[in-house]
Order: structure tokens, then C-alpha cells, then sequence
């Protein structure tokens, strides 16, 4: 089923020029990875595996939140871990090893489209996609697009969105990090141009790192 | 690609730990990783199961980063599994969906892609 979308000429979303910030893989810090490489575990990801999604951020505190976040130690799991086998076996999992990222880089560029984003930050736009989509809202158990259904467990729907959007002819979407609530850009394949990009290794911005690190628990050693 | 069960037992036990294989395996001995390793006890097919999973996964993020950031990840919060740690996902996981969910997560994670 496809999502009714406010035509370009309807309400028009924006086209940049935006500065991003992405923490990725010193081979291609710019690009989605190659088809065979990609999880296509995004929120904004193709269902069915025909495009790929280049997710970053205007904030770069928020582009190292995002790629530091998995390493956050899981309260359920330590838990149930140390009541198993004792506090032993979950020792330092709080540190990020500076050593263990240096194949990471951190990428400034700006990014254009010429077709719109839709931004789901903007509540208007919310409200008129769940208007206008009553039934696949309520296929997927929800009742409106508040950010907290955009987020984690409702991975199919946001999906079947991005989806959507693209047949639309948008070039991706903005919408708010799980992790920080700021906005993130989730570009489509094909639908935007990188200029000005410049990359550097994680060390050349190591007090955002170590702050940020700090405001997810984690511990920064070298 | 996978291995025998001795040498995945052998590869986890040496990079990850014994508890940490032990508890993504839902296991209650972490002894029994070691008997996996030497070929003196040979695991279930569900247990052999979740070391191939644990095995791929980890090798993944083990090769791009280290020990550290192995296990920092497979203990961590991640927004690809629902905000369920992967090897929290494996030790209960029991049909091969979920256990390709934790390899694709790692393969997000080695990406950089944002949950």
C-alpha cells in the first residue's frame, strides 16, 4: 500500500543547502555502502532493497551520538548477565577504545537536492501523512505520527514510509535522532550531491568525542 | 561460511570471553564453552546455531574495530534489535530469523548506519 503525500507544489519541503556530519568508514564516508555490504536495518531504509539511504546529521555531536550508542552497556543484559555468572565477565564494557576506530573517519560536506525532503520534524506534515493514511497507520498499530512512532519498534512502517516518499519523488526525509531528538538527514541513493566534502580521523575531534562519550556513559581510552 | 563447533567455541572463547560466549549462547555454565572448545561435549543444534551467529557477527565488528568494541556491542543497546542487547537477542533466539537480525545489525553497525 503506498502513502498518500503532499504534492511538491502542494507544500513544497526543503532542498538544502544543508552542512552534514557523518562518522563512517574511511573507504566511503560520503556514500551509502555498497548493496552487498548494507544490513538495510535503517528507519529509512528500502523494504524491498532497491535503493540505498545515506543517513547524517547537521550536528556532529549528534552524528557521533549516533555511532557511539550501540556500545552503551544494556541494562537488562548486564543485569542478567552478572546475576548468571557474577559482575566479572561485564568489566569495562562502558570504554570506547580509541585504538579500535581508527578506520573511522569523520566527514563534513554540504549536501543539495533539487527534489524536496519531507520533514517529519515538522508536525504539520506529520499530521497530514496520518490523516491522509488512516488505514496503513492502523495496519501497523498506530494512531498517529508522534516521534515516538517513528521510532525503533515501528521499523516496518518507517520503512514502507521512506518507500513511499521515494516513489513521491522526494529526495529523503529529515527527521529526529532516537538517540539525541535532533534532526538527521536520511538522503536517497541517487537524489543528492555531495560538495566540499573534507574527512579527518576521529582523533581531530576528540573533545566532541570524549563530551559525547561522556553523555552516553562511555569512557574514552586510547 | 562457518566453522566446526570446536573452532568457533575455540574463536569466541579467545576474543569474547567465557561468560559473554556463555550468556549469547543461554548457556549456565560458562565452563561448557570450554568443553565445546576441546570437542569434549558437542552442542545442541540450537546452541551450534547461536555460536554460528555469535561467531559471524562478532568476527565482523572484531576484524573492522577489536575485542573492546566486540563487546561493548554485542552488550549494548541497539536501536536495529528494538534497544535489545545482540547478545541478549541471540540467548533467546530460536528460529533463524532472529539470528540473522544480530548479523545484520552487526553489518549496520560496521556501516555507521544510524539506528
Amino acid at each position: 500500500m503506498l502513502l498518500l503525500l503532499p504534492e511538491h507544489g502542494d507544500k513544497p519541503g526543503p532542498t538544502g543547502p544543508w552542512t552534514v556530519w557523518r562518522v563512517g568508514h574511511s573507504a566511503g564516508p560520503k556514500l551509502p555502502p555498497p548493496p552487498k555490504r548494507r544490513a538495510w536495518k535503517g528507519r529509512f531504509d528500502d523494504p524491498d532493497r532497491k535503493f540505498g539511504t545515506l543517513y547524517a546529521a547537521p550536528d556532529l555531536r549528534t552524528a557521533l551520538a549516533e555511532r557511539l550508542a550501540p556500545l552503551r552497556p544494556g541494562a537488562q543484559s548486564v543485569r542478567e548477565m552478572e546475576d548468571l555468572f557474577g559482575p566479572s565477565g561485564t568489566r569495562g564494557l562502558h570504554v570506547v577504545r580509541l585504538s579500535e576506530f581508527e578506520q573511522d573517519v569523520v566527514a563534513t560536506a554540504t549536501v543539495t537536492t533539487e527534489l524536496p525532503v519531507v520533514d517529519l520534524t515538522d508536525i504539520a506534515i506529520r499530521t497530514r501523512l496520518a490523516t491522509s493514511n488512516r488505514a496503513l497507520l492502523a495496519a501497523h498499530g498506530l494512531n498517529h505520527l508522534d516521534f515516538a512512532d517513528l521510532h525503533d519498534r515501528h521499523r516496518p512502517f518507517t520503512q514502507a514510509l521512506a518507500r513511499s516518499i521515494h516513489l513521491k519523488d522526494y529526495a529523503g526525509v529529515r527527521y529526529a535522532s532516537n538517540i539525541t531528538g535532533d534532526a538527521c538527514l536520511a538522503l536517497f541513493e541517487g537524489r543528492h550531491a555531495i560538495i566540499d566534502l573534507d574527512h579527518g580521523p576521529l582523533d581531530r575531534h576528540l573533545d566532541e568525542v570524549r563530551s559525547v562519550a561522556a553523555s552516553l556513559g562511555l569512557t574514552v581510552r586510547r | 561460511m562457518s566453522l566446526p563447533a570446536d573452532q568457533l567455541a575455540d574463536w569466541l572463547q579467545r576474543h569474547l570471553g567465557q561468560k559473554l560466549v556463555a550468556y549469547a549462547l543461554g548457556l549456565t555454565d560458562p565452563k561448557m564453552v570450554g568443553r565445546y572448545r576441546t570437542g569434549a561435549v558437542k552442542p545442541r543444534d540450537m546452541v551450534l546455531w547461536r555460536m554460528q551467529s555469535l561467531w559471524q557477527a562478532a568476527q565482523l565488528i572484531h576484524d573492522r574495530h577489536g575485542p573492546d568494541t566486540t563487546r561493548s556491542w554485542l552488550m549494548g543497546i541497539n536501536g536495529h534489535l528494538d534497544g535489545r542487547a545482540p547478545a541478549q537477542v541471540l540467548r533467546n533466539a530460536t528460529d533463524i530469523e532472529q539470528f540473522g537480525e544480530v548479523v545484520l545489525a552487526s553489518r549496520a553497525f560496521v556501516n555507521g548506519e544510524y539506528a
